[in-house]
């Protein structure tokens, strides 16, 4: 297979390169730009009209156009791009020509500031997020960055719990991690490096523990199998963002549900200092860049943050520190190449606190600690050609990680009663031993993920009968793994008595290495006057190292994707054009199990048989039988999103309106689900025939009889079980400034729905004890209810921006117009069952009256079904910000200074809504 | 103590009338008669607005002549009779009328004085009274510790028992005897169609005193411990007990871990369920006899129901599946709660109207080491009666240090 790919590779190296061979021709690169902020401009669609020959390209993403091998003579050059005034010039072409083209904005009039996320103008749905953006917004986290997406709504910063992604859906509470894969499939790329959760293992063995009656300390604080947690990814070392919500480019893979393009600050700038104070947190951030040479500037930054649960808590807190150094040098040789060379290298670093509050707690000693130490390394080598015939760039990023993660817990374990646990680490039949009253139980978890990237692309340039093709191919390769101690506690003096594993050390997991190629096209051609662009592109991937038994073994999962834009020939009204365009896209997006996905950890049964207690401590005996399991789903495979969409854009006199329809199928969303079921048999010892008065010692086993009982155990392993389904509306209305009033108005919102359900069948024991034991019979369901979310929210916001007095403020408007929500209809019957010895039969209604198999039946109630709905519901929310001599600027921001919350009536029960104000201020001094 | 000085006066009391009758016997050969107005009084907590169907037997000690009178005037609660002066032996039995919070109620009494010396025309005299009947007369809780102990660090332990004790005049087999623990709490009030409430027990778990049948005789006045664990909780928890002496003990045999056998205690029988004593007292205990074999019960006697879950704002129906036990298989009843947690007994009334507690705040601190007990109505022929009124918030002392040390 990975031939197959490199001959096909190869033979588009050949392919294009035929296509040069002319005579009479030269060649022209255009660097389009935006004219107000000098950004480059991705998209842009050129056209070269001459006598007989037409040429069309797109612009790459440092919009950049090479046209070549264009044969000499008059062409009238056009440069259209939404929102954007189309550029037209007459030019001719005997020699090669090097044109830098600046764009107009129609939006971006002069002193124009955007203040909330602006619609990309790409090919397919994303939103960016400037710098000016997050001054305004003043986040302590990226997680508050979202609020400005279609569908967000401000929320307040939670940073003592981890946070997750959720893009294009309506989460739910998912405590057993059921439907994590949209977060684990949503992709952080800084600065052209993902971050890389792959080996992340940091996570308590054991039941968990509370400490101030607050949530479970580890549950909510880890985000194992779950991606990243967006709490420790500051913002002020961004300059901006680009959130993907729909097809991503090829060059992009192992993800599902999104991509986040993070670019860090670069280039000179005055030293900027930041301190923000909310209720709950404070933040200290300094940037600065120097500019050492003409062609090499260096960037610092650094930021600390400090959080608690709530003001009155000091107990539960968070912490973070970011130290960023950013190097990037370029090297300009004679107008033909570029060379440029981004090296950074940063440290990242985050801390969960939490201890017993002496107030609430009886006991101390319980406390849980969480930290994360993360070093990294990344460089980009950029080289870019402007005369070479084909070859645009080649671009090589690599980076390194290596984090020191630590998790310390202490608990204090109280026996209730006397308790037994085992003491053998392997399988077969051997004495537990019997615990202290109570004991310290220390586990630290021990990890040391190291990731390594490294990634090829080259961009070509391919003319086809005057088209010109935008290429681009490379491959990545990644590398993860985990070199910690693992999870090291003394097993006897557990975390708890009820253990089913054993300390592991994650270093003895292999490391997972993957590679992907991929191969994209982007063509802009001319239909009439009408402008058609497609961008097409497909991604291979494989795991390269696994071991034969895995189903994903040598197999190669591609990800085909297909974005094209349709835009009609600008429509003149009151002499002012209207832009009308549709595009639309699918594409398929996979993402690879984690380490612990695919290599969990043993499972150890104990069965007790024999728990000989007698009055005496010298005689007394447990005996119990160890069964050590390793339970691998061997088909495993990529969680495959499928996504399509369909957007119109309208541009009109400074207005933009955006409207996307889209759908999302992922049917093998990973969870760990109950999928194996064993016989174990143990013997119960007769402990009538041990006679307790002339025992000696405890008791010799040989010669007491006893009966073997079969135990059905059900295991669960990772699996593709889940289906998340997502289908929605965004859409995303900007006015333009009204010049008396100064303001600017933004229509936001979203209509999603989102179908959480499990894709194989359940396996469900009942809880039902008969005559002493449990009913080891296990059912089997269709469905044990899956969930509807419906949400429709809309938030107007208005800003204004005066310039005489530098002072801007807005106000948004975020309503809720309905949430609904449903448990999808499932009967409770089991469909089959299996039986101790493990063999499955079906239930039929004679079951159905069995006095033990009765028990399978869930019972289900059909109001369990209906739908509720929270009505119509608005937060106002205010910001404000005030910039004093160009060097202060001092900031401010209320969340929900208003609300209309209306009660409302769901089962006949009036309930009443509330909310409470949340501010926080800040203060930016530039120098 | 109180007790044992009034035996001691009344022994004294007999001693001295003894020689004074004697005395008396020589010089007055006529019999005087004496009106004797006798004052049923109830026990501490009722009033009794009437009394009927009043039995009343005295018999002259000196004499040994044993009579029934029954032209006794009955006028509120006080019995008017006359009878010759002497020393009496007086027991009344009949049914009174009280009201229990706005209800009235008809029970079984007995009253008795063990010995009055009755002299002089006219004579007033209280006899407490207390509410039992030999026909319902049975196994009853004496006392349930349901809390457990608090260790020095301020934990919990499940150091946690049942003393289940005979009420009745003759020996009785705990063989087959069952205790079973309610679906519902007491703090969590629901409406569950059909509801069943008045016929049936609706329980979560249900354990069994092991025997053929003749196996564990228990003597009038005599009782059995039934413990969580028979261990020494002591090795565990300082301030706790040593339970490695029940009677009995709850045990599981389902490969789990935490479940210590006793080999010199006897395991009760597991039913269905698994018996967790609710230690904050949210749950009803039920004791009694399966009208029908085990397996007949297993398959037969489930109650699916339906009721409104609520929770916070939202309610919504659900089906449920429980196992219920016919109010007339059990024998005794008793509520436990917390009073500012308190929704509903989760028993008919006929079983029990009241409900007693140990802890009056949820994961109330005090309720450690403390149970429910049992108080003691009377006593016949030197066995102590314990009081059984079908009422926990009468029958009960609430919140007692445990019996057992």
């Amino acid at each position: 297979m990975k031939t197959r790919i490199l001959i096909f590779l190869f033979s588009l190296f050949i392919l294009s390169s035929q296509a040069e061979n002319r005579k009479n021709t030269c060649n022209l690169v255009l660097h389009i730009q935006d004219d107000k902020q000098v950004i480059p401009l991705e998209y842009a669609a050129v056209f070269l009209y001459g006598e007989d020959r037409n040429y069309s390209a797109i612009s790459d993403e440092n919009g950049m156009v090479l046209l070549n091998g264009i044969i000499h003579g008059s062409y009238k050059l056009m440069v259209s791009y939404v929102a954007y005034k189309p550029f037209e010039q007459t030019i001719k072409l005997i020699a090669d020509e090097r044109l830098t083209i600046r764009l107009t904005s129609t939006i971006n009039s002069l002193n124009e500031v955007i203040v909330t996320a602006s619609e990309s103008r790409g090919i397919t749905s994303s939103s960016v997020i400037d710098r000016k953006a997050m001054e305004h917004l003043q986040p302590s986290s990226f997680k508050d960055l979202l609020e400005l997406l279609p569908g967000g709504s401000a929320s307040d910063p939670a940073l003592t719990a981890a946070q997750t992604i959720e893009l294009r859906g309506v989460s739910i509470s998912d405590s057993q991690n059921k439907y994590n894969t949209s977060s684990l499939g949503t992709s952080f790329v800084i600065d052209g490096s993902p971050i890389s959760t792959n080996a992340n293992m940091q996570t308590t063995a054991g039941p968990e523990i509370i400490i101030n009656n607050g949530s479970y300390a580890n549950q909510s604080r880890n985000t194992v199998n779950r991606g990243i947690d967006m709490r420790a990814i500051s913002t002020d070392q961004i300059e901006r963002v680009e959130i993907v919500r729909g097809i991503p480019s090829v060059k992009y893979g192992n993800l599902t549900s999104g991509l986040i393009k993070i670019e860090r600050k670069k280039g000179p700038s005055k030293l900027e200092g930041r301190f923000k104070a909310d209720v709950n947190s404070k933040l200290f951030a300094l940037s600065k860049g120097f500019r050492l040479n003409e062609n090499t500037n260096i960037n610092i930054g650094l930021d600390f943050l400090d959080a608690k649960s709530s003001p009155t808590d000091s107990y539960t807190n968070y912490q973070r520190l970011n130290a960023s150094f950013r190097l990037n040098r370029e090297w300009n040789k004679r107008e033909t190449s570029r060379l440029i060379w981004n090296s950074n290298v940063d440290f990242g670093h985050t801390l969960d606190d939490v201890k017993t509050d002496p107030d609430i707690g009886y006991n101390l000693t319980n406390k849980y600690n969480s930290g994360y130490n993360r070093f990294a390394w990344g460089n980009t080598l950029s080289w870019a050609f402007e005369k070479k015939l084909f070859l645009k760039k080649i671009e090589l990023i690599t980076s390194a990680s290596y984090e020191l993660d630590k998790i310390k817990q202490t608990k204090f374990v109280q026996l209730l009663t006397p308790t037994a646990i085992p003491n053998a680490t392997e399988q077969g039949e051997s004495d537990g031993i019997y615990l202290p009253a109570n004991w310290i139980s220390e586990q630290t978890i021990d990890g040391k993920p190291l990731s390594l990237f490294a990634q090829l692309t080259a961009d070509m340039n391919v003319k086809t009968a005057g088209i010109i093709h935008n290429l681009l191919a490379g491959m990545k390769w990644t590398y993860d793994k985990n070199f910690g101690k693992g999870q090291i506690y003394d097993v006897n003096l557990p975390p708890s008595p009820d253990m089913t594993t054993r300390p592991r050390k994650y270093s003895d997991i292999p490391a997972g290495e993957e590679l992907a190629f991929f191969v994209e096209d982007k063509i802009g051609i001319p239909v009439g006057r009408n402008r058609l662009q497609v961008n097409a592109g497909i991604r291979g991937m494989s795991i390269i190292n696994l071991a034969k038994e895995y189903k994903m073994n040598e197999k190669w999962y591609f990800d085909p994707r297909l974005n094209a834009e349709w835009t009609f020939p600008a429509f003149q009204l009151k002499e002012k054009p209207l832009i009308l365009s549709f595009s639309g896209g699918i594409g398929w997006h996979q993402k690879t199990p984690t380490l612990l996905q695919l290599y969990p950890d043993f499972i150890y049964n104990d069965h007790v048989q024999l728990n000989y207690y007698h009055n005496n401590p010298e005689f007394r005996r447990i005996n119990l039988i160890t069964y050590k399991n390793k339970i691998i789903n061997y088909n495993l495979e990529p969680a495959v999103n499928r996504k399509w969409e369909m957007r119109l854009n309208l541009s009109y006199d400074n207005t933009n309106f955006s409207v996307t329809y889209f759908r999302e199928k992922m049917t093998n969303g990973f969870r760990k689900e109950a999928i194996k079921t064993q016989s174990q048999i143990r013997k119960i010892y007769d402990q009538s025939a041990i006679n307790s008065s002339e025992l000696t010692g405890p008791p010799d086993l040989t010669s007491v009889p006893f009966e073997t009982d079969t135990l059905l155990m059900l295991f669960s392993a990772y699996t593709n079980g889940s289906a998340t389904l997502k289908e929605g509306v965004e859409f995303t209305l900007s006015t333009k400034r009204l010049d008396w009033l100064k303001t600017r108005m933004t229509v936001n919102g979203a209509w999603f729905r989102t179908n959480y359900d499990n894709s194989i069948p359940l396996y469900k024991g009942t809880s039902q004890l008969i005559e002493g034991k449990a009913i080891q019979e296990i059912g089997i369901y269709e469905s044990t209810g899956g969930y509807f979310r419906e949400q429709f929210n809309t938030n107007f916001m208005l800003d204004t921006y005066i310039p005489n007095l530098d002072l801007e403020f807005s106000t948004s408007f975020q309503c809720t117009w309905f949430y609904k929500k449903r448990t999808k209809p499932y009967s409770g019957v089991p469909f089959a069952y299996i039986d101790p010895a493990g063999n499955e039969h079906p239930y039929t209604e004679a079951e159905a009256e069995d006095t033990r198999l009765q028990w399978l039946i869930i019972r289900v109630n059909e109001s369990q079904f209906m739908t509720e709905k929270v009505p119509f519901g608005m937060y106002v929310n205010f910001k404000m910000s005030k910039l004093f001599k160009d060097t202060f600027r001092i900031s401010l921001f209320v969340n929900r200074i208003l609300d209309y919350l209306p009660d409302y009536k769901a089962n006949n029960v009036t309930i009443k809504r509330s909310s409470s104000p949340y501010f926080g201020a800040e203060l930016t001094i530039k120098i | 103590m109180k007790i044992k000085l009034f035996t001691f006066c009344l022994m004294l009391g007999l001693t001295a009338s003894f020689f004074i009758s004697c005395s008396d016997d020589d010089d007055v050969p006529a019999v005087n008669k004496t009106n004797l107005n006798l004052l049923i009084t109830p026990p501490e907590g009722i009033t009794y607005t009437a009394l009927t169907d009043i039995v009343l037997s005295v018999k002259e000690k000196n004499t040994g002549t044993a009579s029934e009178i029954k032209d006794a005037v009955v006028n509120g609660t006080t019995l008017s009779f006359t009878v010759n002066e002497g020393t009496y032996e007086i027991t009344a039995e009949g049914t009174a009328e009280y009201s229990v919070d706005g209800e009235t109620v008809s029970k079984p009494i007995r009253a008795y004085i063990a010995a009055l010396v009755v002299t002089g025309e006219t004579l007033s005299e209280n006899a407490s009274s207390f509410i039992y009947s030999p026909s319902t007369a049975g196994f009853v809780f004496k006392e349930i510790f349901f809390s457990g102990s608090l260790t020095p660090e301020g934990l919990q332990t499940s150091d946690q028992y049942f003393i289940i004790y005979n009420n009745s005049d003759e020996t009785l087999y705990a063989d087959g005897l069952f205790i079973s623990d309610s679906e519902f709490l007491t703090v969590d009030k629901q409406t569950y169609t059909p509801d069943i409430l008045s016929t049936h027990f609706t329980a979560s778990s249900m354990i069994m005193v092991p025997g053929s049948g003749t196996d564990h005789p228990i003597t009038p006045g005599g009782s059995f411990i039934i413990a969580i664990d028979a261990v020494n909780y002591k090795e565990i928890n300082s301030n706790s007990i040593d339970l490695s002496k029940a009677d009995f003990e709850i045990i599981y045999n389902n490969s789990n871990m935490s479940d210590t056998d006793n080999p010199d205690v006897p395991n009760m029988k597991n039913i269905m369920g698994n018996m967790v004593i609710h230690n904050r007292g949210f749950k009803s205990y039920v004791l009694g006899r399966l009208g029908v074999d085990t397996d007949t019960y297993l398959k037969d006697y489930v109650y699916t129901c339906s009721w409104v879950f609520v929770f916070e704002e939202w309610s919504f129906d659900l089906d449920d599946d429980y196992y219920k036990i016919p109010n007339e298989w059990i024998e005794d009843a008793v509520n436990l709660s917390v009073e500012s947690e308190f929704q509903w007994i989760v028993t008919d009334p006929s079983l029990d109207m009241g409900w007693t507690y140990s802890g009056t705040i949820d994961k109330d601190p005090e309720r450690y080491g403390k149970s429910v007990q049992r108080k003691v109505a009377g006593t016949i022929d030197g066995r102590e009666v314990l009081m059984d009124t079908n009422n926990s918030k009468l029958d009960f002392n609430p919140q007692t240090p445990i019996t057992l040390k």
